[in-house]
């Protein structure tokens, strides 16, 4: 039952570094916000007041995705540290390493995670699909919004277009909307 | 029905009981009914109140140039966007807090070490959830050899999936608004 990567052998390799290599995580969503704010902004380059409405929704959906995305990435790294922590103490690691190894997770450090892992064979697949089966909910919430944000997206870009293809009407710039 | 000794009571015990008196009791029933908190005044901040006077100062302008002359779809639309405005000020909040648990503090402590001594107390009810499950919980809270863990992630999740659909309404109805709106001025200057 040796589902671990190679470099689970490495004792460096962190719980983050074991996920991303067997691409068990959705996509990183790490970015900086405003620099995306600014970018989409010059992107669309709203010329009427209702194109920027629409173009600020679109900075917030864009913004509501990345955070959607990490809570995912989140909820499924807690449930699989869980897992992984129910699984040491099913097979009889000692008490004082566990709670080291909490403590080195919690941090972000977890470089004995890996080695304890493979020393008492556990496999990170199954803990990453218990974990999403534990929070299911939670997960099929946030995907169900992603999709949403997809379809509000779609429905704002065509609006948009159609804005601009037809005949625009004839306001003023506001100067800040959204 | 009630007979007059029962009715007698009940007007003896209303003499007793007159709702909470001091300033927090009052604040925190004042919340009793409360199920987005989109309406509640506290949205109208000024970032808000600032969209909708530039909203409405749009909505005046009309072809020739008469202010009472308002295009009746500039107001909808203002009045729609101030609407999602408020909708979305609510959800970015529900947000900052779903955010700053899952991403960080006491539930990641908690899923780290949930033994641990770290976390002397597990997870309160928390102040968003509704008045019967805050009731139940404080209730079963009281009774000895009972440990109720709830997850703050649900109820902030429940109130996301009602303010997720309000905007969606929101935007639709923003949508048609502007549909019609880039219509109509489409067809009144065909005329001229």
């Amino acid at each position: 039952m040796k589902i671990i990567g190679k470099k689970a052998a490495s004792e460096t390799v962190t719980l983050d570094d074991l996920l991303r290599t067997l691409h068990l995580l959705p996509d990183d969503p790490a970015g900086d916000t405003t620099q995306l704010a600014s970018a989409l902004m010059a992107d669309l380059a709203p010329k009427s007041a209702f194109e920027k409405i629409i173009a600020a929704n679109l900075v917030d959906i864009e913004i509501e995705r990345q955070r959607l995305k990490r809570w995912i990435r989140e909820l499924i790294r807690d449930g699989t540290w869980c897992r992984i922590r129910t699984g040491l103490r099913s097979k009889h690691a000692p008490e004082t390493s566990i709670k080291l190894l909490a403590a080195e997770w919690a941090s972000g450090e977890g470089q004995g995670l890996a080695a304890a892992i493979q020393e008492h064979r556990i496999s990170i697949n199954h803990a990453v699909a218990h974990a999403r089966s534990d929070r299911a909910a939670e997960i099929r919430a946030f995907e169900s919004d992603l999709r949403n944000c997809e379809q509000r997206r779609r429905h704002l870009l065509r609006d948009l277009k159609t804005m601009r293809d037809e005949r625009r009407p004839a306001i003023p710039d506001a100067e800040v909307v959204g | 029905m009630a007979t007059a000794r029962q009715i007698a009571a009940n007007r003896a015990n209303a003499q007793r009981s007159t709702g909470p008196r001091s300033e927090a009791g009052r604040k925190a029933s004042s919340r009793n009914a409360r199920v987005s908190g989109v309406s509640s005044q506290g949205l109208w901040d000024a970032e808000t109140i600032a969209l909708i006077d530039r909203l409405e100062a749009l909505s005046r302008v009309s072809p020739t140039g008469d202010m009472a002359d308002a295009p009746l779809q500039a107001c909808e639309i203002a009045q729609s966007e101030a609407w999602l405005a408020r909708i979305r000020a609510r959800l970015r909040e529900v947000d900052d807090r779903i955010e700053k648990l899952i991403t960080t503090g006491d539930f990641k402590r908690l899923v780290a070490d949930p033994d641990g001594e770290a976390v002397p107390q597990r997870f309160g009810v928390p102040v968003a959830a509704p008045v019967a499950v805050r009731k139940t919980a404080q209730r079963l809270l009281m009774e000895p050899g009972i440990a109720v863990v709830l997850d703050p992630v649900a109820f902030l999740l429940r109130e996301r999936a009602l303010l997720t659909r309000y905007r969606k309404e929101a935007e639709s109805a923003r949508r048609h608004q502007l549909r019609g709106w880039t219509l109509e001025r489409g067809e009144r200057d065909d005329e001229e």
